[in-house]
C-alpha cells in the first residue's frame, strides 16, 4: 500500500465531559489508498464517526487532538491553523453527512446551497458555467429533471433526494478525497442503495478516493475495497475487504461477522440465501385461533389534496402464539397499522379485531381493559424510558397504573421481570442513563410484559441497536415468546430481522399490502416486484 | 447515473416550483386572513375594556367634582349630578353607551374626554408624536445594536469574550428602567451637561430617553438572538455541511444562521413595539415628557372612560398591525410556513 492519499498516525482524540476526559480514539493509525473505497466499520462508540470528523477537523467543541498526525497528500494537516485548513475543505476533501434531513439549510433553495460550494471554493467558473456544472452534477447523482430542483426548498424533497443533493455538494469541487459518514443509515434500504450508487458514479467519474463510515458489514462488503475495523477507539483489523471478511484475524471482527448473518465466507448473502442457510428446525404448526384480524381497513389523514392515505384495504390475520411481521419502508403505513391495532387511531372503514374484540366499537373503559392485554415496545430505547425513574419505577409503572397487587407483590414482580429479560436484580435501582442501548430495550420489554399481556406490538424493536446486540434482543424475545405463549406483532423495515423471527409476513407499500404469507413463501418464493427488490438488497 | 429507480420515494416534484409570484400569492393570502383576525381583535379589546371599565367604582362626574380645577369654585351642592351625567351620556343604558361607542369607532370618532370635553382624537394626536418619536428612534437603534451584541456573543474565538458579551444583555435587562434613567440624567445632564434632562420639545431632549430605551431593546433582542444563534450553530447544516464546503464561522453565522435565528427575534420585536407604545410611562415621568403612557395613567386616575377606551383602541390597532407584520415577516423568512399557509387555505376552500 504505497500510494496512500491519507495516512493517520497514532491519532488520539479526546472529549472533555464535565471535568473528565474520555478517550474516543487511542493511537489510531490507518492508511487510505488512493482511488479506492475504504470502509471504516465498527459499532456505536467505536470512534468511527470521530475519526471521520477529526480528518476534516469538524469535531465538536469539546473534542481535542492531543497527539498524532494526519497526513493528507503527504502534508501533516494537523500543523495547519484553522484558517489555513479551511481552504482544504470542499476543494480537496468533501464530506457527506449522516442525516440528510438536518444537513441542508431549511430556508435556502437547493440551487443556492449548491452554488455556495463554488463561491466558498473561489471557483474561477462564470455563473453560467457554474449553473451548467450543477445541472450536470445533479444528473450524475440521478436527478432526471434538475432544472426544476434548483428553486425548491429542502422540505419539499424526500430524504433520499436530499442525500443525493449532499453527495452532489461533496463532489462539486472535485475533491481528491470524499468522506461519507453513514450516508445511508437514516434512509430506507432501497433509497440508500440509490445514494450509494450515486456516490460510486461520482467517484469513478471524478477519480476520487472515498472513505465510507458504516456500521453495516454487508454494505461495507459490497461497496468498499478496503476495510478498517474499529473497536472502542482502537484499530482491530485492516486490509482488503475480501481478505478481512473471508479470514478475520481479530476476535472482534469475527464477532461482528457472526452477528451479521448476511456476510459469510467473505461475501454478502442475499436475505433469501441467508434465510435458507439458517437452521430453524421444524416450525410448530400455526394455531387456528386468531389473535389479531384486520379486514379491509382504510385510514386517511387530512382531507382534500393535502391528505394522505395511510392504509388502503389492509386485511391480515395473526395466529395466536406466533410472530407476525409487517414489513415496509417509511411512509408505507406500517406504523399507522400498529396504532390502529393498539386503538390509538381509529379506522375510517373496515373492522379491527384484537383478541376477539372489535376495537372500533369499544368504549373508553373497554379499550383500557383491552390495552392491558395488548402492550407495545417502541423503537428508541433512549426516548421511551423516563430518565428520572429507576428501573423499578419504569417496570412497575403499568402495575401501578392498573393497580395490580400489593406493593410487595409488585416489587416481587419487578424482580421476576428483570430475571425474565436477563438483567441482574440489582439493576432495579439503576436509572436508564446507566444502561447500554440493548439493556434499555430489555427494560422496555420487561415493562411491556409487566401486566401479562397476550399480544405485544414490537415497533422496530431492534433497529436502533448494534448488530451484535440486535441478535441478543431477538433471541431474548424468542425465548420469552416460547415461555409465555405470546403473540408478537412485529413492525420493521428490515427483512433480515423478519427472516430470523417471524412465522408469517406481510409486505406493505404505500398503504397497501403487496405480499402476504408464511415467511418461507415470502422470502423464498416472493412474487411481487417490490418484495423482490427488498430481498435483493 | 444509469439505473436510478425512484420508485421508493414520493412522486418527485408533483407540485410546481416556487417562483416569486407564488411567494406573493401565499403572502397575500396570509394578509387577507390576518385582516379579518385584526378587526376581531380590535373589537374584542374595545368590548372587554368597555365592560371592565364599567364595573370600576366611581365615574368621571364624581371624579370631576372632586377636583376644583375642573369645576371651578361653583357651589357643588347646587349641582345636579344626573344632569351632568346626562350631558356626557353616562346616564344612558349600558348597551346604548356601548353601541354608541362602537358606532363612533366606525366613524373614526372616539368621543370626547369626560373630564375636559376635548375630543379624544385631539388628545391622542397631541400625545402620539412624542411617543412615536421615542419608540421609533429607540427601535431603529436597538435592532442593529441587538444583532451586533448577539454576534459578539457567538462569533469570537475566545470563550472569554463570548461569555462576557453574552452577560451584558442579561445584566442590562435586569436593571430597573427608572434607575438607568436617573443615572443617565445624573451622568450626561447634570455632571457633563451634554443633554437636557427632560422636556418634550427639543430634539436634544430625546437623546437620553432614546438611549435608555434603545439599550433596553437591544439587550432584549440580543438575549433571544444569542440563544437562537447558538441553537442554529449546533444544527448539522451549520456545524457540518457549511464548514465542509469551506465556510468560516462568521460566514456560516451571517449567511445561514442569522436568518433562521431571526424567528424568535421577530416575536420579541412585536412585543417590544407594544411595550414601547403603551409602557413607556416610567421613562416619560423620569424625563418629564408627555406621551401615550402618561395620558393613559392620567385618564385612568380620572376615570376618564372615553379617553381610556380610545387609548385601548389605538394600542390594540398597533399591536394587531405589528403582529401582522411579524407574521408576514415569518412567512417571508421561512419557506415552510408559506407552503403550510397555502395548503391549509386550499383544504378549507
Amino acid at each position: 500500500m504505497t500510494d496512500a492519499i491519507l495516512r493517520v498516525t497514532d491519532l488520539t482524540v479526546t472529549y472533555r465531559r464535565d471535568d473528565q476526559v474520555d478517550t474516543a480514539l487511542d493511537a489510531v493509525s490507518i492508511e487510505v489508498p488512493r482511488g479506492k473505497v475504504t470502509a471504516i466499520i465498527g459499532e456505536s462508540g467505536s470512534g468511527k464517526s470521530t475519526l471521520a470528523h477529526a480528518i476534516v477537523r469538524l469535531l465538536p467543541h469539546n473534542g481535542g487532538i492531543p497527539a498524532g498526525a494526519i497526513d493528507f497528500e503527504g502534508e501533516n494537516v494537523l500543523e495547519r491553523s484553522d484558517k489555513a485548513f479551511r481552504p482544504l475543505r470542499g476543494r480537496h476533501v468533501g464530506f457527506v453527512p449522516q442525516d440528510p434531513i438536518a444537513s441542508l439549510n431549511p430556508t435556502r433553495t437547493i440551487g443556492a446551497q449548491l452554488r455556495e460550494s463554488f463561491k466558498l471554493a473561489h471557483s474561477p467558473l462564470s455563473p453560467a458555467a457554474v449553473q451548467e456544472r450543477i445541472l450536470t452534477d445533479l444528473r450524475d447523482v440521478g436527478f432526471t429533471d434538475p432544472e426544476t430542483l434548483l428553486t425548491r426548498y429542502p422540505h419539499e424533497l424526500s430524504g433520499g433526494m436530499r442525500q443525493r443533493i449532499l453527495v452532489a455538494i461533496a463532489f462539486s469541487q472535485r475533491p481528491a478525497l470524499v468522506i461519507a459518514d453513514e450516508p445511508t443509515s437514516a434512509l430506507d434500504v432501497l433509497v440508500g442503495q440509490d445514494v450509494l450508487r450515486s456516490i460510486h458514479e461520482a467517484r469513478t467519474k471524478h477519480d476520487s478516493t472515498v472513505v465510507l463510515i458504516t456500521h453495516d458489514l454487508a454494505l461495507a462488503s459490497r461497496n468498499a475495497d478496503h476495510v478498517i475495523v474499529l473497536q472502542r477507539g482502537v484499530v482491530a483489523e485492516a486490509g482488503p475487504v475480501a481478505e478481512v471478511f473471508a479470514d478475520p484475524q481479530h476476535e472482534y471482527t469475527r464477532a461482528l461477522l457472526a452477528s451479521s448473518a448476511r456476510v459469510a465466507e467473505g461475501r454478502v448473502l442475499s436475505i433469501a440465501e441467508a434465510y435458507a442457510r439458517h437452521d430453524r428446525g421444524t416450525a410448530p404448526a400455526l394455531s387456528t385461533d386468531v389473535a389479531i384480524r384486520l379486514d379491509g381497513v382504510h385510514k386517511r389523514f387530512g382531507s382534500g389534496r393535502g391528505g394522505t392515505v395511510a392504509m388502503e384495504g389492509v386485511s391480515l390475520e395473526v395466529p395466536r402464539g406466533s410472530t407476525f411481521a409487517l414489513v415496509g419502508e417509511s411512509g408505507s403505513g406500517k406504523t399507522t397499522t400498529s396504532r390502529v391495532i393498539l386503538g390509538l387511531e381509529s379506522a375510517d372503514a373496515g373492522t379491527v379485531q384484537v383478541l376477539g374484540q372489535d376495537v372500533g366499537s369499544l368504549k373508553r373503559k373497554q379499550l383500557r381493559d383491552l390495552r392491558r392485554r395488548v402492550q407495545v415496545v417502541y423503537q428508541s430505547p433512549f426516548e421511551s424510558l423516563n430518565p428520572r425513574l429507576s428501573l423499578r419505577g419504569i417496570i412497575g409503572e403499568p402495575l401501578d397504573a392498573f393497580k395490580v397487587g400489593t406493593p410487595t407483590e409488585r416489587a416481587a414482580r419487578v424482580a421476576e421481570l428483570l430475571e425474565l429479560v436477563q438483567l441482574p436484580a440489582a439493576y432495579a435501582e439503576r436509572r436508564p442513563r446507566e444502561l447500554s442501548g440493548g439493556q434499555r430495550q430489555r427494560v422496555a420489554i420487561a415493562r411491556a410484559l409487566a401486566i401479562q399481556p397476550e399480544v405485544v406490538v414490537l415497533d422496530e424493536p431492534v433497529s436502533a441497536l448494534d448488530a451484535t446486540v440486535q441478535a441478543q434482543v431477538l433471541d431474548l424475545l424468542g425465548e420469552i415468546q416460547r415461555e409465555l405463549g405470546l403473540t408478537y406483532f412485529l413492525v420493521t423495515h428490515d427483512l433480515a430481522v423478519v427472516a430470523d423471527v417471524a412465522q408469517t409476513v406481510a409486505v406493505m407499500r404505500r398503504g397497501r399490502i403487496v405480499e402476504q404469507g408464511t415467511t418461507d413463501q415470502v422470502i423464498l418464493r416472493a412474487e411481487d416486484t417490490y418484495t423482490k427488490a427488498l430481498l435483493a438488497v | 447515473m444509469t439505473t436510478t429507480t425512484d420508485t421508493t420515494e414520493p412522486t418527485p416534484l408533483e407540485t410546481p416550483a416556487t417562483p416569486r409570484s407564488t411567494v406573493v400569492r401565499d403572502v397575500s393570502r396570509v394578509v387577507a386572513g390576518r385582516l379579518v383576525h385584526a378587526a376581531l381583535v380590535i373589537y374584542a379589546a374595545y368590548s372587554a375594556s368597555f365592560f371592565l371599565l364599567f364595573v370600576l367604582p366611581g365615574d368621571a362626574v364624581l371624579a370631576r367634582i372632586g377636583t376644583t380645577d375642573t369645576v371651578g369654585v361653583a357651589d357643588i351642592s347646587d349641582l345636579d349630578l344626573d344632569v351632568l351625567r346626562d350631558e356626557v351620556g353616562l346616564s344612558d343604558s349600558l348597551w346604548t353607551q356601548y353601541w354608541n361607542g362602537i358606532a363612533g369607532l366606525f366613524r373614526g370618532d372616539l368621543g370626547s374626554s369626560l373630564v375636559n370635553d376635548r375630543a379624544v382624537t385631539d388628545l391622542l394626536a397631541e400625545a402620539l408624536p412624542n411617543t412615536l418619536a421615542l419608540a421609533g428612534l429607540s427601535l431603529l437603534l436597538s435592532v442593529p445594536l441587538g444583532f451586533l451584541l448577539a454576534l459578539l456573543a457567538v462569533n469570537p474565538r475566545s470563550r472569554l469574550v463570548r461569555s462576557f458579551a453574552a452577560l451584558v444583555p442579561s445584566a442590562y435587562v435586569s436593571l430597573p428602567v427608572f434607575w438607568i434613567g436617573i443615572l443617565f440624567i445624573y451622568l450626561f445632564s447634570i455632571t457633563l451637561g451634554w443633554f437636557p434632562s427632560g422636556g418634550s420639545q427639543s430634539a436634544s431632549a430625546l437623546v437620553l430617553p432614546v438611549a435608555v430605551l434603545a439599550l433596553l431593546g437591544a439587550a432584549q433582542f440580543a438575549q433571544v438572538l444569542i440563544s437562537s444563534l447558538r441553537t442554529e450553530l449546533g444544527t448539522t447544516y451549520a456545524s457540518v455541511t457549511a464548514p465542509a464546503k469551506g465556510a468560516s464561522r462568521f460566514y456560516t453565522l451571517w449567511h445561514h444562521c442569522l436568518r433562521n435565528a431571526a424567528f424568535p427575534f421577530l416575536a420579541v420585536f412585536g412585543l417590544r413595539v407594544g411595550q414601547l407604545l403603551g409602557g413607556t410611562v416610567v421613562i416619560e415621568v423620569v424625563f418629564s415628557r408627555t406621551g401615550i403612557g402618561r395620558l393613559m395613567v392620567d385618564s385612568v386616575k380620572a376615570v376618564d372612560l372615553t379617553v381610556v377606551l380610545g387609548l385601548v383602541v389605538v394600542l390594540a390597532i398597533v399591536y394587531v398591525v405589528v403582529n401582522m407584520l411579524v407574521d408576514i415577516g415569518y412567512s417571508l423568512l421561512d419557506p415552510r410556513l408559506r407552503r403550510r399557509a397555502s395548503t391549509t387555505q386550499e383544504v378549507t376552500s
